[in-house]
């Protein structure tokens, strides 16, 4: 179907320039994993206790559905979010409701960006000012994201393999773990785990920019197996990462911890490495970037596609410029404690009520119009 | 094109002089703290003195020791930054010693929750010191106090001496519900610092201590399941003496009865090795089973003397709580922390003597 005043993908995007389907897998689990996984352990153990890692599943679960509304809702015509919109709620109402996203999107790449300069002014350089950092990392961003979609997919496929080995090294905390501390299994409620399942929603967010980027994806609809594998790689490493803070920090004592990942990362001494942290948050700029540059593309592809002749360069730049301001307001952890939970709360909105009701309001509609 | 990559090399170089703004700290031109001694001064206040090490160029190491009366352990460094001649960072820190009084009296938990809410502090290893702990920082001069004080907990972790401890293994177990941590309890003789035995906490202030060697091997086998080559030494009624060596052990704890009235018994299967033995008539044969249950009956005497004594002192540095607790789904901890005292707790063990050494 093509809608009058826009171009069709053939014309964005040269067919050639499509990426195959396992890439999908990385775009879905490097966009998933993000400053969420450094301290979400904390965030679930406030919320449900020592049971906290069952959250860490249901939120997976939940996850597992949304892609398959996604797919469901988009593959039958090979469309992105925009024409989604346009055919099921109009013009109007469909352009507010993608620039609802395009400022979602955003919005969650400012909390990384935020939540990262933050953690390297905590366990790095206290007396690093706050631009510095967000500055150096922007411009990268911009750097690949004007390079275009394949750019960022090959700097989220890095941002996969290159810290990869950081697991490796979460073996050193089970030697001191007890694993008696998350029994007796079961203690916490249903209302409080489906709580702290909310909360662990952020370290699970942004993989709904799948809905922007799915027509550059060459084979369509038989991706779906590595979109849904990606999450559930992403929900099996969280998993595991839970199942080891809980072990290793009773239960008060991983409420004192901020950043429980890297508090386990203490542990490892190196003869040659006195603190390991500092490498493992070297490392984890390369997790977040991906966030960022994946975020942000998505956002300026909406408005290329909402107008196709605007310059989605100057936006860029004004977005980052925005990015950049917003991390300079937002000082200290209980601003930006508030900013990461607003935004959470609109991600879940958006993830799982938005978008599987949408579907829901698109097959009706279709259904209503075959029958008379 | 062109402009192009001019921008990128602009772009480039400006994010290199960003991250040049970071103030330098040259390795050479700072001084590591690498422990810390605290002493009661009064209520309100501590002693604290710090070591650290100096390297000569002739490759010999000397310990220059500040001492300051502080308030709050962050004023430690600024005070002290005074004195020094290079900036004094806390980043190598593996040692914090504490005097019994200050232990006993003020607690340590401020001091702890400093540290563990500093980021550049890894994970010191902590020790109570019967006496002044001011005396361990200053008598010992033959190497670097944090690294002596350091590998003798360390080495006797290893063996099994010793359960394994550091600052998080301490709050690790502070912050248990009913948490009672223990810490190593050393004493300074002649100069060198000597294991003594283990310090007993009820919350983070010392409550009392266990400070024979036997007793803490006993506590280390109940304590934790892996403790190769531990020894104990044993006299029987029949006179026979000697010493044996842990070889294996596993450990069982079982719960009865978990909602009212908790009866808990500690079970720990023991393989071990005797290694000396005096007083013995007739062929080892026939002796070794004998000797096998007289040994296994004075281990549990032993073990349950222990066990009752840390009742009576309230302090359950062997987690039987937290056995209760995992088993327990309505567990309270106020009412365990009445109960404790008065739960019943049966030790018993099974012990294989494997081998009596290579000469008959």
């Amino acid at each position: 179907m093509k809608l009058q005043g826009q171009l069709t993908d053939a014309q964005l995007q040269p067919p050639d320039d499509k990426i195959s389907g396992i890439h999908v897998f990385f775009l879905i689990h490097s966009v998933q994993t993000g400053v969420g996984g450094l301290g979400f352990q904390r965030i679930i153990a406030q919320k449900a206790g020592h049971d906290s890692w069952m959250a860490v599943l249901i939120a997976g679960v939940f996850v597992q559905i949304a892609i398959f509304f996604m797919y469901l809702a988009l593959k039958k015509r090979r469309e992105d979010l925009i024409a989604l919109h346009q055919r099921i709620l109009g013009s109007w109402l469909g352009k507010i409701f993608s620039l609802v996203f395009m400022i979602y999107f955003v919005s969650l790449g400012a909390a990384v960006t935020r939540s990262y300069s933050e953690l390297v002014q905590i366990w790095m350089f206290p007396d690093l000012s706050t631009w510095s950092i967000s500055l150096a990392m922007l411009l990268l961003v911009f750097y690949i994201v004007s390079g275009g979609f394949r750019v960022v997919v090959g700097i989220s496929v890095l941002s996969v393999i290159l810290p990869f080995y950081l697991l490796l090294l979460l073996i050193i905390p089970i030697e001191h773990a007890e694993f008696s501390n998350l029994l007796p299994i079961g203690e916490a409620t249903f209302g409080q785990l489906l709580n702290a399942s909310k909360e662990m929603m952020f370290s699970y967010l942004g993989f709904c920019t799948f809905l922007m980027y799915y027509p550059l994806i060459k084979g369509g609809p038989r991706t779906q197996k590595w979109a849904q594998s990606g999450a559930l790689f992403t929900m099996i490493l969280y998993f595991v990462v839970s199942i080891i803070t809980l072990a290793y920090f009773s239960e008060k004592q991983l409420l004192t911890k901020i950043w429980a990942t890297f508090s386990l990362f203490k542990v490892v001494q190196f003869p040659f490495l006195e603190r390991f942290e500092y490498v493992g948050l070297a490392s984890w700029a390369f997790v977040i970037l991906d966030n960022v540059c994946l975020l942000l593309w998505a956002s300026v592809r909406i408005l290329r596609r909402l107008w196709p002749q605007s310059s989605g360069r100057k936006f860029l730049v004004a977005t980052l410029v925005l990015i950049f301001l917003e991390n300079i307001i937002l000082s200290g952890r209980d601003d930006i404690n508030k900013y990461i939970q607003f935004v959470n709360q609109w991600g879940v909105v958006i993830n799982f009520m938005y978008l599987p009701l949408l579907y829901l309001v698109g097959f009706f509609r279709e259904k209503w119009r075959r029958v008379p | 094109m062109k402009r192009k990559l001019w921008i990128g090399i602009s772009i480039l170089i400006m994010m290199l002089l960003i991250i040049g703004c970071v103030r330098q700290s040259v390795i050479d031109e700072l001084q590591y703290i690498q422990a810390v001694a605290y002493d009661w001064h009064d209520k309100k206040h501590v002693r604290a003195t710090v070591v650290v090490p100096v390297y000569n160029p002739d490759r010999t190491v000397t310990n220059s020791i500040y001492q300051v009366v502080i308030q709050m352990g962050e004023e430690l460094q600024e005070v002290l930054n005074g004195r020094t001649h290079w900036p004094l960072v806390m980043g190598k820190l593996r040692v914090g010693l504490f005097g019994k009084k200050m232990a006993t009296k003020n607690g340590i938990l401020n001091i702890l929750d400093s540290w563990q809410r500093d980021p550049f502090i890894g994970i010191p290893t902590l020790a109570v010191v019967d006496g002044n702990a001011e005396d361990v920082a200053q008598q010992i001069k033959d190497r670097e106090v944090g690294r002596k004080v350091l590998e003798l907990i360390k080495h006797n972790v290893d063996d099994g001496r010793l359960p394994d401890t550091n600052i998080h293994h301490f709050l690790n177990i502070y912050y248990r519900r009913n948490g009672t941590p223990w810490l190593p309890l050393l004493v300074m003789q002649e100069g060198t610092p000597v294991l003594k035995g283990i310090a007993l906490f009820d919350g983070a202030k010392m409550k009392g201590k266990i400070d024979s060697f036997k007793d803490m091997t006993l506590f280390t086998i109940m304590h934790w399941d892996r403790a190769e080559g531990t020894g104990y030494p044993f006299t029987t009624k029949q006179g026979i003496e000697g010493f044996i060596r842990e070889t294996e052990l596993n450990r069982k704890v079982k719960v009865f009865n978990t909602g009212k009235s908790p009866v808990i018994s500690l079970y720990f299967d023991l393989h071990a090795n005797v290694v000396e033995i005096r007083g013995i008539k007739g062929k080892a044969e026939k002796v070794i089973p004998q000797l096998e249950i007289l040994i296994k009956k004075r281990l549990e005497t032993d073990a349950n003397q222990l066990v009752k004594k840390l009742q009576h002192m309230n302090v359950d540095p062997l987690g039987f709580g937290e056995a209760v607790r995992s088993r327990n789904r309505k567990f309270n901890a106020v009412k365990w922390k009445e109960q404790y005292p008065h739960v019943k707790i049966k030790v018993t063990c099974k012990l294989h003597l494997d081998e009596y050494g290579i000469v008959e």
